[in-house]
């Protein structure tokens, strides 16, 4: 085989072998945003359930403490720091019919 | 002097059957050449800390295979039994040996980084593109199809991956393949901080990532499982390695398998890494070894892993504006699958740009990714070029 068709098959195979690696690690990538999503929906429907409890035992407590914890939990879930929040105002909400 | 006779022809005997005599046969002078080779590759290994555990195996399989006389790589004939060394090749010869050291890699491997990020796993991806850049390079230095895929699964940077295809498609450039590719693993901190800082700039390079999210229990186990299915099917030729690798894992994340993930990270794994460094190195011959296609071999294995530097880097670069700012391109140079090395490489670059910068976690989801992008890219050039 001449060079330059070895050369011009070596360029097919790898554009061909490109395409099917960039194929399958992008297949594999959005599976694992599945998996994200799916984990997502699951956390969301216990953490419903854990706030009616929750919330009339911490309302005896101070104030600023009530207000730390609340700061810290959202912090903690955004996944940053509480100096990069401003609390403007935390009203208690009403859960109807979870 | 009957007695004294007796006593010459004796010692004259032992001395033409001993191997030094065996020496001056022929073309047996060259034996001399590699066991220089073999002793330069044991310095290496154990003063200059070149990869140890796998390159001091395949200096002393080196040595011995060169010795001539040892017949240590015979295989039997009708009859006398084979050689010790060719019994053990057999695992390398059936393709047993690299998907089993597989197995304990994945039994190692924390894919937790790269579920927490996929958009890494492309950064693993990109990292392959320097195999095709060697393979193509291989092509034009006059290298069969065969042989350019064996010198370009170099860039992998992943030894059984090597192995395991070298084995398949170009047995006879096995050893000259194994030692190029774990020679270039031990220098990934001298190859790539160059290229990474060549084609970064300093803001880039200072990029502080947001934390990853934690992983679930559940995702890392069928993680494994789903890939497993996944790239199996599309790619059959690569189910050995993947499959072997996501066994390993799935024995660690599983948490009920702990003595399995045990052995197969530790002793299984370390056995078979002798039996497979000492034989892969057995199969380094004088006529294999010492041609000018070894040099073309090392040269274009540089060439790969710099190019799969590069890539990887490139495609962070784009991955960096695409998502304005938030993925430091350095840890596209991670997707160089030396685990965990390149990922450390990638942290010092950026340690040294930033000293907050943590990048170490970040930089393993592109390293782990380069393992399984390796292993498909072995799978698809299995597909098309075995025979």
């Amino acid at each position: 085989m001449s060079r330059l068709s070895l050369l011009v098959e070596g360029l097919s195979v790898t554009v061909i072998g490109v395409l099917i690696v960039a194929v399958i690690l992008l297949v594999i990538s959005f599976m694992i945003d599945v998996f994200r999503v799916m984990s997502q929906k699951k956390e969301q429907k216990p953490e419903q359930k854990l706030e009616v409890p929750v919330a009339p035992a911490i309302v005896e407590t101070d104030d600023s403490e009530l207000v730390a914890v609340i700061t810290a939990a959202i912090a903690a879930s955004l996944g940053t720091h509480t100096d990069r929040l401003v609390v403007r105002s935390i009203k208690k909400a009403v859960l109807r019919g979870v | 002097m009957d007695f004294f006779n007796l006593l010459k022809e004796a010692v004259f005997g032992l001395a033409a059957s001993s191997g030094f005599a065996l020496f001056f046969k022929g073309d047996n002078y060259l034996y001399i050449i590699m066991i220089g080779i073999s002793l330069l590759l044991i310095y290496l290994a154990i003063v200059k800390n070149y990869e140890p555990l796998l390159l001091l195996p395949i200096a002393f399989g080196m040595l011995l295979a060169n010795l001539p006389g040892s017949n240590l790589m015979l295989p039997p004939t009708a009859s006398e039994n084979g050689g010790l060394l060719w019994y053990l090749y057999q695992g390398d010869e059936l393709g047993i040996f690299p998907p089993l050291i597989f197995l304990g890699v994945g039994a190692m491997t924390d894919f937790g980084p790269l579920i927490a990020n996929p958009r890494s796993i492309l950064l693993g991806g990109a990292a392959q593109m320097g195999i095709f850049a060697a393979f193509l390079g291989a092509l034009l230095l006059g290298f069969t199809p065969q042989e350019a895929s064996c010198i370009g699964i170099i860039g992998g940077a992943d030894g059984p991956t090597t192995i395991f295809l070298s084995n398949k498609l170009a047995p006879h450039m096995l050893a000259t393949v194994a030692v190029a590719a774990y020679s270039y693993m031990a220098l990934v901190p001298i190859i790539q901080p160059p290229v990474m800082k060549l084609l970064t700039t300093k803001e880039e390079r200072a990029i502080k990532m947001e934390q990853l999210r934690v992983v679930s229990k559940t995702e890392k186990i069928i993680f494994p499982i789903a890939v497993t299915i996944l790239v199996v099917l599309l790619i059959p030729d690569c189910a050995p390695l993947i499959g072997m690798l996501m066994l390993g894992n799935l024995f660690k994340e599983s948490m009920v398998t702990e003595k399995l993930a045990r052995a197969a990270s530790e002793y299984m794994m370390y056995i078979i890494t002798i039996f497979l460094g000492v034989t892969v190195g057995a199969t380094a011959r004088a006529d294999t070894f010492l041609n000018p296609k070894t040099l073309g071999v090392f040269l274009l294995g540089l060439v790969a892993f710099a190019s799969a530097t590069a890539c990887g880097i490139l495609l962070g670069k784009i991955m960096c504006k695409a998502t304005h700012g938030k993925v430091n391109p350095l840890i596209g140079a991670a997707g160089v699958s030396a685990v965990p090395m390149a990922a450390r490489v990638a942290q010092k670059v950026g340690a040294s740009e930033n000293p907050n910068n943590y990048l170490l976690m970040h930089a393993m989801g592109p390293n782990v990714a380069g393992v399984i992008g390796s292993a498909v890219v072995a799978g698809v050039f299995l597909s098309l070029y075995k025979i």
